[in-house]
């Protein structure tokens, strides 16, 4: 008796840690390509579904142009693209994660979104040091969820890290 | 408890708010009192009245609200100017100086209270001035009681005659004002000395490093140089003599360097890296008591010396360069005497300022306090108004329905959204005078600095401008400003020589004009040499056009590097302060131009629109595109004629517009859209001006004219080419809007195989 209380007390004080850190350890996660990616929701202003771009002139492959989101224009990036991976057409479960990171709104273009996940430090592994190729360059480490491994990405090198482009 | 401090906090904000408002009061008043004193000898009771009641009014509150340093230092001020009103002591230029030190030792105060809500640290560095305020009280008060009659007493003449002179000297000894008229620097000050010397450290450091690896780069050389000048130029304000001399034999190094379009070497990065080390090390060690400790100046010299000659292969430094004397300490000193005689104006003139200045005193206005944030929120929903209320008239739902009674409510919708957007954006503007009076005291400043009899005229203060504008205007005006009195202005004797009055008059003017704001500066010097300058921009390969038009010579002076000044003095003529100017302008979305008449005087004419954010504009298509393209740039669109039509050998489309020979820019060809129509003749050509610059751009149909909301592109993108920004339409997608002027810019400069317009 005395002991299962104690036990409870003790969980008791792992959920609140866990409150107080309301957005520590969690990731937004989501497909591209049949493979699981994910980044921290802090920098996650939104969901929405796909809408109609407007094509700015002079800009990479990878950023397709400007929405119209509720009266401001953001840029957008299909992250496909910007992985190196083939296009792939819009349907109805595409999504645009809306982010501010840094002070800058941008939309980013994915196949489906999936679930936030809760993933503590002790369950991501360092990426495995192999060719530094176009998606590579964009991950933190390997987040272990279950059986599955989700890729979590580092959005600044996401968004700014050049390839001789933007910025 | 805490809410014991959070109404100490809301009483002390109040205090902060409220005394830094009177202080801006304050200090116009000064030069006023001074003004006056130099022509009459007598103090005008009115203005003296004023700024002691202005004194009051912060030492009541400042007692109020328990601060009691900052009450003490009023206090003594008040005392000081009591005697004044009492006749007991003649106001001199001494005087003046202390009254603005203690002015800025209370904002300094104030800026500290503003953080720790308590003053009584401070009461050590307080000691000092009250110190000082004291002596020249009592100093008075002891004089008085030992002179005779006041004709024979030191005191005695009038500030406007010569003998002056030997006045300023005993009435020194005689008030024991410290003799270097040094302003007392506040440990704020200090402070903001080295955060910025450091950040401009760290920008040089990067700059350097990059041009060790590129050593052709010559955006890097630019920055270089900017931060050694930026360092140069506070470190000289504050008279730290030694790091303003080693900061300007570095830049001339840059110059030179920038100049020649030299490569530099490892051995000229490592002693500019030197250079900005012993710098650092110089401003670390700055406290309140000592100066700054520079080690290795001669070492520097040296070394700096060494890798000047290695670049230019002769054995000195461009030997028309000045070496930075310390200005500020010498000018003071042996100017003491004339100054009061120096800023002054023509009798006739001084009633028209005294009105202006009348209008400045604190007007009993019913006004209320509002938070910035508070407010750009609500004009950030404003503009979210507009949108949403264009998408509700211009819906694509309606099209072709007759809606007689719901068009009705529509246009009393549109009418009051418009007002309210008026409303609102008036709101943010603040008039010009506050920004204006701190030229006062530069003008003042300068005029002791260059030894020249310089009057500020002011017209049209109270004219309003966006908050925003306020802001980023007032860099561009002080180095204006600072150009005319030390470039434009001649000194006295070339100005009788040339039969001009010797005081040189440099006037600010501000008026509202179809839809922007226009601010001049002009001076009535020597005006600007066009031959001089075609020929500087000539030989620095500025340009290689020797039949340019007048005001494109004039131009020239924005660009980086040009400066015919002869000697470089320690305040301009390096060339780098007018591109920056220019830039800052444009950056307001405003241009600026010059008009200039040798011997007569220059005039710097900046316009501004006073809208920043919302604009009339034409909404274009292009295949599936859409555009906005300003309104004022519009002159007129048509549907073209073959026989409009000329096509040249390379393939450039020019279009007859009544005699009018004008290049055709195909935006679908620019911005790479498939359009619905390529051939001229079917679709719309625009004749699009800016800037003097004239093209027609042809696109496939016109949509219509629509206020618009100006989203600014995000800085993601940087910049894109002819863009300077977004619409968001009636329906809500989303448009670029053009920018004429950059459009034709990118156009004549794109290598790519497209047809580009060859009469230019």
């Amino acid at each position: 008796m005395v002991a299962k209380e104690s036990l409870d007390v003790d969980l008791l004080e792992d959920d609140e840690d866990e409150m107080e850190d309301t957005q520590e350890g969690k990731y937004l996660t989501f497909v591209i390509s049949n493979e699981e990616f994910g980044f921290e929701i802090r920098f996650v202003n939104e969901i929405i579904g796909i809408q109609t771009i407007t094509e700015v002139p002079d800009m990479p492959d990878f950023v397709r142009g400007v929405i119209n989101l509720r009266g401001k224009v953001i840029p957008v990036m299909d992250v496909r693209l910007r992985f190196g991976l083939g296009p792939r057409e819009y349907d109805d479960r595409t999504c645009i994660i809306v982010i501010s990171v840094s002070d800058q709104v941008i939309g980013l273009i994915v196949d489906r979104v999936s679930e936030v996940l809760d993933i503590p430090k002790g369950q991501i592994d360092p990426t495995p040091d192999l060719r530094k190729e176009r998606g590579n360059r964009f991950i933190l480490g390997m987040g272990k969820v279950g059986e599955k491994v989700k890729m979590l990405l580092d959005v600044s090198k996401l968004l700014w890290e050049e390839e001789g482009g933007m910025n | 408890m805490s809410s014991d401090l959070e109404s100490r906090r809301e009483m002390v904000v109040d205090f902060v708010t409220e005394s830094r408002e009177l202080l801006d009061n304050i200090e116009p008043q000064i030069i006023e009192l001074e003004k006056h004193a130099a022509l009459s000898g007598d103090v005008d009771d009115e203005v003296l009245n004023n700024i002691f009641r202005l004194f009051h009014s912060v030492k009541g509150m400042a007692s109020f609200v328990d601060l009691q340093t900052i009450a003490m230092v009023t206090h003594e001020a008040e005392t000081l100017l009591d005697l004044f009103r009492k006749r007991q002591m003649t106001i001199v230029t001494g005087h003046v100086t202390l009254l603005y030190r203690t002015c800025d030792f209370i904002r300094g105060l104030i800026d500290k209270v503003e953080e720790e809500l308590t003053d009584s640290r401070y009461a050590e560095d307080a000691a000092s001035i009250i110190g000082e305020l004291k002596q020249v009280i009592s100093g008075e008060q002891r004089a008085e009681a030992a002179a005779e009659a006041p004709e024979d007493g030191p005191r005695g003449s009038s500030a406007g005659e010569t003998e002056n002179t030997q006045v300023e000297d005993q009435g020194t000894e005689n008030l024991e004002v410290p003799c270097e008229f040094q302003f007392d620097i506040t440990p704020e000050m200090y402070k903001r000395f080295t955060d910025e010397a450091i950040e401009i450290f760290e920008e040089i450091e990067a700059a350097l490093l990059e041009l060790e690896d590129n050593p052709a780069d010559k955006e890097c050389v630019e920055r270089v140089f900017r931060g050694f000048h930026s360092f140069k130029g506070n470190a000289g304000f504050f008279g730290y003599s030694q790091l303003e001399q080693l900061s300007h034999q570095a830049e001339t190094l840059l110059a030179e360097i920038r100049d020649k379009g030299a490569q530099v070497d490892g051995k000229a990065i490592s002693a500019l890296l030197a250079v900005v080390d012993s710098l650092r090390e110089g401003v670390l060690s700055l406290n309140a008591e000592n100066g700054p400790k520079v080690l290795n100046t001669t070492e520097l010299e040296a070394l700096l010396r060494e890798v000047s000659m290695e670049i230019s292969g002769n054995n000195s430094v461009d030997p028309q360069v000045e070496p930075a004397s310390p200005v500020p300490e010498s000018v003071e000193q042996t100017q003491g005497s004339p100054e009061s005689v120096q800023v002054d104006s023509a009798a006739k003139d001084d009633g028209l300022k005294k009105d202006s200045l009348e209008k400045r005193v604190p007007s009993k206005q019913t006004a209320i306090r509002v938070d910035v944030d508070k407010l750009d929120s609500l004009l950030d929903m404003v503009g979210e108004l507009v949108i949403a209320e264009s998408m509700v008239s211009h819906n694509p739902d309606l099209q072709g329905l007759q809606l007689d009674r719901f068009e009705k409510s529509v246009l009393q919708l549109t009418k009051i959204t418009r007002d309210i957007q008026d409303v609102s954006m008036s709101l943010r503007m603040i008039p010009l005078a506050g920004v204006f009076s701190k030229m006062a005291r530069l003008v003042r400043d300068l005029s002791v600095k260059e030894n020249k009899k310089i009057e500020l005229e002011v017209i049209g203060e109270d004219t309003e401008v966006d908050k925003t504008i306020i802001e980023q205007i007032s860099d561009p005006l002080v180095h204006l400003i600072r150009n005319g009195a030390d470039h434009g202005l001649e000194s006295a004797e070339e100005r009788r020589a040339a039969g001009k009055p010797e005081t040189g008059k440099i006037t600010l003017e501000a008026k509202h004009s179809a839809g922007e704001v226009w601010i001049v500066v002009k001076d009535n010097g020597k005006g600007l040499n066009k031959e001089k300058i075609l020929k500087k921009a000539l030989e620095k390969g500025i340009t290689k056009d020797d039949n340019l038009k007048d005001e494109e010579i004039l131009k020239l002076i924005f660009e980086p590097g040009l400066s015919t000044a002869d000697k470089v003095s320690s305040i301009s003529g390096r060339g780098v302060g007018m591109d920056v100017v220019k830039r800052n302008i444009e950056k307001l979305r405003g241009r600026i131009d010059i008009r200039s008449n040798p011997g007569q005087g220059t005039a710097f004419i900046v316009r501004i629109p006073l809208t920043l954010a919302i604009i009339e504009g034409m909404v274009v298509k292009v295949g599936r595109s859409l555009y906005t393209i300003p309104i004022i740039s519009i002159r007129e669109s048509f549907r073209p004629q073959p026989s409009q039509i000329t096509v040249t050998p390379e393939g450039s489309e020019i279009v007859d517009i009544r005699g009018e020979l004008l290049p055709i820019i195909r935006l679908h060809e620019l911005y790479r859209v498939k359009p619905y129509c390529e051939d001229l003749d079917q679709g719309i050509l625009i004749l699009a001006e800016s800037e003097s610059r004239k093209c027609c751009l042809f696109v496939d149909e016109l949509i219509g004219q629509q206020q618009i909301v100006i989203k600014p592109l995000s800085e993601y993108f940087g910049s894109v080419r002819g863009v300077s920004g977004f619409a968001i339409l009636g329906g809500g997608e989303v448009s670029m809007i053009l920018d004429i002027a950059s459009l034709i810019y990118s156009v004549e400069t794109m290598t790519d195989p497209v047809r580009l317009s060859a009469a230019n």
